[in-house]
């Protein structure tokens, strides 16, 4: 049976008009969720020339009301901005200052709209973990959540899932229960299967009891509990022969990581790029394993060190301009997380692509002589090395020096802390201090992610933005 | 699916947004959105299999049988043995076929006595029957969007640009300006302005009209067509804008095709639709043959003895509406004749007809019983004789009349050359009477029918 809009034999769909099932005519809301997804069918093959014609269009009129109605945004540069004519709007746009996470600190309420255009909803405020510790508020529309679960939709398409099966999230949410289906927005257009959600926070044993029953088609967690999930399965201990792909949000995935999902289960993991201030970013290729950036959405920038556009083959900065949200109007924002640009996909869509997410900037491991690098833990033979080790973080103190803290059913004997450690070392490519701490529990991050490494030191361009 | 196969409008299509401030993607009114879902859905089912697409047309089947079996007189009585919960194809293709003169007998007994409200305003209409008979219909909202629906699927096929302008030459309008192409594009797209012309102008007048409006798109009716293009041809004037014309309401003759690029130098884009169970078939986007609207209808093609037809095979196009809940119409025999075409290398899963013929009415008879649709188009007469237009007209198993209009009085030798012709055409050496008339009397519908035959033959008469 195919997935996406033909699932459950075309069955699936939700309808407003009593007999009429194929196909469905939609209760409103999940009518325009599909027309949205109608035109993202087409924009999504449209050459880079077109879609920044129609991204234009679509930041102009962010950029007019932000000028008007957001006390930060109304500073002279961005009215220069707007009348620069189309031909030398995007060279610059480049040259508009960059919005750090710091500097969106400090602006606090100045970017908010001070109200919104008619029919964009209500305000919603959040808040997201800091790298720092200092948590980066945050306000959206309705209309930037509708948006939002537009593009969750297309995620679900491209990658042609049934919605009628059943699908477990260990998230970072409240419910334990099972849920009559798989929530919004897939429960808006469709008649979704069974769901089930588990606390992100309870211990390993319990998320694989709970795994074991439920037996899900599709999982959804974050990387590094799907990792400990996975290595419990390789000892035979969560067998999951329904299970057909594992979902991931919120942490970097590797290479190592995927091949250790279809190790475990037979499995494909298909990953997400989101953030809460900023949307939608970027999907997995429903072909290959790199991500397409949502370009319907956001301008994404990815720049070097000089703030240049990257060429495929390089690392840079992930900079982004969400086009939909008046709540907030985040122009040129410096998101902290870096990406490597890829070359035009094999699988035809004009969309951007990332070969691969490289983390946050608190993510980067310092070498005394200069040299900055993403350590891939991952890929690590954690279970060989250390087999009764459940999870672990890595971080990097000021001091340049190492902490290992662990999560396991025992502390690691002599031999087994040697290896570690040596193991680590050689991965890392340095001769830095390291010590090594059994700890009861890894605190997750609010958003409920742990990261595998993070950095205490923060540099220059940090600090200074 | 492939990158190519997917693109369905033009990048520069603007679509109309009700949101301050989202001009892109646009986020549209209630109306757009529902017109949009249902696209959607139709862009992917299109590429279906045909067992899946025979699974979901089953599921509606289904749905549109329990409402008739408890709310439509005619089927609850003719049906009460059926249990649609177990209804398959092979039960579905004993039902017995509704034919055109129970269907015009049978309005009272047709009705659902319980439309559900969701399915929106219930509203009458009458075909315009070219036999002077005609049927009396309901529809409802959503019949009504699923015909909008399947109007802009065939845009989208066809790759239009809306921003041009569109010239519509047909029934039911007077003549007038838009400033857009009205709906269902104008719904969802921002487009160029529209023209209207009445069908019943003289055609002299039309091509003026034409020439004066010069536009992107030429919508009429398919006999005009030929009559517009014909008249270009000798008045030697151009259309220098026009990208395609498009056709509907009657069977595309062959010939026409040719005729419409000799004078225009553009395609036709042909649509098989009738008023009382909307799209049945649009032209293939990269071919003359049709792709049969599943997602709208079952159409089966059946021959003489009612079993389905094979790739190659003619036979009675017969029709089951899948969400017209006011009036059901279930195994409805139209009257017409359609080809079945082999699978498309389009690579759409909708099945295939490969060409439609027509009605009985249009087949000519021979004295041995055989029946076939001749086709006499100008490119065989133009050489012979100054023949404007022509009707042929069988009257009996022995005769025939033909009725044509021409620049001058035809010479004797132009005469026989005619005669001669028309009897290649019709297969047969029948008695040919030519009859030459100033102006070519239009049927009650406005539609023209080149071949009619008047001969009584076994079966229904469409």
């Amino acid at each position: 049976m195919t997935g996406g809009i033909n699932s459950g034999g075309g069955a699936g769909l939700r309808t407003a008009v009593e007999g009429i099932a194929w196909p469905a005519i939609l209760p409103d809301a999940g009518a325009h969720l599909l027309a949205i997804n109608f035109q993202l069918e087409d924009s999504q093959w449209w050459s880079e020339e077109t879609m920044r014609r129609h991204q234009l269009r679509q930041l102009r009129e962010l950029v007019r009301f932000a000028i008007q109605s957001v006390p930060y945004c109304r500073q002279e540069i961005y009215r220069v901005w707007l009348r620069r004519p189309d031909r030398d709007a995007w060279a610059a746009f480049a040259e508009l200052p960059l919005l750090s996470r710091r500097r969106v600190q400090d602006a606090g309420e100045t970017l908010f709209a001070t109200a919104l255009p008619a029919h964009h909803g209500v305000i919603s405020d959040g808040e997201t973990s800091g790298s720092t510790g200092i948590p980066l508020g945050y306000r959206s529309s309705t209309l930037a959540g509708f948006f939002w679960d537009a593009i969750s939709l297309r995620e679900h398409f491209w990658h042609g899932r049934d919605f009628s099966a059943r699908h477990a999230f260990i998230r970072n949410k409240p419910e334990a229960q099972l849920g009559p289906a798989w929530g919004a927005p897939s429960n808006v257009v469709f008649s979704c299967g069974e769901s089930a959600n588990l606390p992100i926070n309870g211990s390993l044993s319990e998320k694989r009891d709970w795994l074991r029953d439920l037996n899900p088609r599709y999982l959804m967690t974050t990387p590094s509990t799907l990792r400990a999930l996975a290595e419990i399965a390789l000892d035979g201990d969560l067998p999951l022969p329904d299970l057909k792909e594992v979902r991931t949000v919120g942490e970097t995935v590797t290479p190592a990581l995927r091949a250790l999902a279809r190790q475990a289960w037979g499995a494909r993991l298909t990953d997400i790029y989101s953030l809460s201030e900023a949307g939608m970013l970027a999907l997995q290729c429903p072909v290959t394993e790199h991500y397409h950036v949502q370009s319907e959405w956001a301008v994404v920038e990815v720049l070097d060190a000089r703030g240049m556009p990257c060429q495929p083959g390089q690392i840079g900065r992930i900079v982004v301009s969400p086009l939909h949200n008046f709540a907030m109007p985040l122009l040129r924002y410096d998101t902290g997380d870096y990406a490597e640009v890829g070359a035009p996909c094999a699988c035809g869509r004009g969309l951007p692509s990332l070969v691969r997410i490289l983390g946050r900037r608190r993510n980067r491991l310092f070498l005394p002589n200069g040299d900055v690098s993403w350590p891939n833990l991952s890929s690590l033979p954690w279970v060989a090395l250390a087999p009764a080790l459940h999870r672990f973080q890595l971080r990097q103190r000021r001091d340049h020096s190492l902490l290992l803290r662990y999560e396991a059913s025992r502390p690691f004997t002599q031999d087994e802390q040697g290896n570690v450690c040596s193991a680590l070392l050689e991965h890392l490519r340095c001769a830095l201090p390291l010590a090594v701490e059994q700890v009861d529990a890894l605190p997750p991050s609010e958003a409920g992610k742990l990261e595998d490494f993070i950095t205490e030191i923060e540099d220059a361009q940090e600090a200074g933005a | 699916m492939t990158a190519a196969n997917s693109r369905k409008s033009s990048p520069d299509a603007v679509l109309r947004s009700d949101i301050p401030g989202i001009v892109w993607p646009a986020v549209g009114s209630d109306a757009s959105a529902h017109l949009q879902s249902l696209l959607f859905q139709m862009t992917h089912s299109q590429w279906l299999g045909e067992a899946e697409l025979q699974f979901r047309q089953l599921y509606q089947v289904k749905q549109l049988m329990r409402h008739a079996l408890s709310t439509v007189p005619l089927y609850r009585e003719a049906l009460s043995h059926l249990d649609p919960d177990v209804l398959d194809w092979e039960i579905f293709r004993a039902l017995p076929v509704l034919n055109r003169s129970e269907l015009q007998s049978g309005f009272d007994v047709l009705q659902s006595s319980a439309v559900p409200p969701s399915h929106g305003a219930v509203t009458e209409g009458q075909t315009s029957g070219s036999t002077g008979m005609p049927i009396r219909f309901l529809q409802t909202a959503a019949t009504k969007l699923f015909w909008n629906a399947l109007t802009l699927r065939e845009h989208l096929w066809h790759e239009r640009d809306f921003s041009g302008k569109l010239a519509a030459i047909r029934v039911k309008v007077e003549a007038g300006h838009h400033p857009d192409w009205g709906m269902p594009v104008s719904a969802l797209y921002r487009s160029g302005p529209g023209a209207t012309l009445n069908v019943r102008t003289d055609i002299e007048k039309q091509l003026d009209w034409l020439l004066r409006e010069n536009p992107d798109y030429l919508l009429t009716h398919a006999s005009n067509l030929a009559a517009l293009a014909e008249l270009t041809l000798r008045r030697g004037v151009k259309l220098p804008r026009l990208r395609q014309a498009r056709s509907f309401s009657e069977t595309l003759r062959p010939g026409l095709r040719e005729l419409v690029r000799e004078a225009w130098g553009v395609g036709v884009a042909d649509v098989y639709s009738c008023e009382e169970a909307g799209h049945i078939a649009l032209q293939c986007p990269l071919h003359e043959h049709y792709h049969v609207q599943t997602e709208n209808l079952v159409v089966e093609i059946l021959d003489e003895t009612g079993r389905p037809c094979a790739p190659g095979e003619t036979g009675r196009v017969v029709l089951t509406t899948l969400h017209n809940f006011a009036m059901p119409l279930i195994r409805y025999e139209i009257g017409d004749y359609a080809e079945v075409g082999d699978v498309c290398d389009c690579g759409r899963g909708l099945p295939v007809l490969q060409r439609i013929h027509g009605r009985r009415r249009n087949m000519i008879v021979l004295p041995d019983g055989r029946r076939h649709w001749p086709s006499f188009p100008r490119i065989r007469y133009t050489g012979i004789a100054p023949v404007k237009q022509i009707r042929i007209v069988q009257r009996s198993l022995s005769d025939i009349d033909a009725i044509y209009t021409a620049e001058r009085p035809l010479t004797p030798s132009e005469t026989q050359g005619m005669v001669g012709a028309i009897q290649e055409a019709l297969g047969f050496p029948f008695k040919v009477m030519l009859q030459a008339v100033d102006e070519m009397p239009r049927q009650a519908n406005m539609k023209f029918e080149d071949i009619i035959s008047e001969v009584a033959v076994p079966g229904q008469n469409g």
